[in-house]
């Protein structure tokens, strides 16, 4: 077959996203290095007060102030990146890939309602992800939003999203279980050899997740 | 896969989004099938050899 291209003077009106709007990889990353410096700050802070330092309210608020304005900062320019590809791009959206993206919005703040309820909750002195106890009624009240409410909102996103999402889902999925697969007898294995201290489920389902997450957002986005 | 959607893409003056409207997919989706990345279900072969009007086998070429 000869190039069907050549002489084809529209054939690029597309590609990407248009030239004026930021890149969806600059969005990921200053999302990144939100998250990441509000961790790193939470170290430092916590570093520094462990170290005896809260003796010391000024540098401690200095280290505030300086952690809540690079936080802030990336933050903000986040925000400033996501308005303007919500604003510039104007690209028609096709129905399908409307109502995902809002199922998606529904499912961020889902977690982030999850989030906050484990935080609430959690013994004081311990993490967000610590295996510390929780009181029965509001465990009972995550089991069931994660129960019921994952399964129902993963089945209305299957049902709603196209057929290419579904293939990089399927795709990470695999990838991820083969990872699963791979990871965990060999952490059994050197936990029983005095290797690597006890398998942490959350630690599995944290690999498993990340790792699906970035195939399937490699697969639908490159 | 190769393909000619590219092609019959701009004869119309379409860009990939107003594609992806047509065929009500995303512009991610209809990028892939234009790269090769990403075979389209018979489905959505369908649709497309419906809304260009011609048949599947003039759209898609499995021989190259």
């Amino acid at each position: 077959m000869t190039n069907p291209d050549a002489n084809m003077p529209n054939a690029d009106l597309d590609m990407a996203t248009p030239t004026n709007v930021p890149s969806m990889a600059l969005l990921v990353a200053l999302i990144a290095a939100t998250v990441l410096t509000t961790a790193f700050g939470a170290g430092v802070v916590t570093g520094f007060t462990d170290a005896g330092g809260g003796d010391s309210p000024t540098v401690l608020a200095a280290i505030y102030a300086v952690w809540i304005a690079i936080v802030g900062g990336f933050a903000l320019s986040a925000a400033r990146v996501w308005l303007k590809r919500a604003n510039g791009s104007k690209e028609p959206l096709s129905r399908s890939t409307r109502r995902s993206r809002s199922l998606m919005y529904v499912l961020v703040a889902f977690s982030a309602v999850i989030g906050m309820f484990l935080a609430y909750f959690a013994p004081e002195g311990t993490s967000l992800l610590s295996d510390g106890p929780i009181p029965a009624y509001p465990a009972l009240i995550l089991i069931m939003l994660w129960l019921v409410g994952g399964p129902i909102v993963t089945i209305l996103w299957w049902r709603m999203t196209d057929e290419h999402d579904r293939a990089s889902y399927v795709d990470g999925a695999n990838i991820a279980g083969h990872a699963y697969l791979f990871i965990t007898p060999g952490w059994w294995v050197a936990t029983r050899a005095g290797l690597l201290p006890e398998q942490n489920p959350m630690v599995l389902l944290l690999i498993v997740a990340v790792i699906w997450s970035a195939v399937w957002f490699y697969r639908r986005y490159s | 896969m190769k393909n000619r959607l590219k092609v019959l893409r701009a004869m119309r003056n379409w860009s990939q989004a107003e594609l992806a409207v047509h065929l009500d997919v995303s512009r991610q989706a209809v990028n892939a099938i234009e790269t090769g990345k990403h075979d389209p279900s018979l489905p959505l072969a369908f649709k497309l050899a419906r809304l260009f009007e011609m048949p599947i086998e003039e759209i898609f070429d499995d021989q190259s």
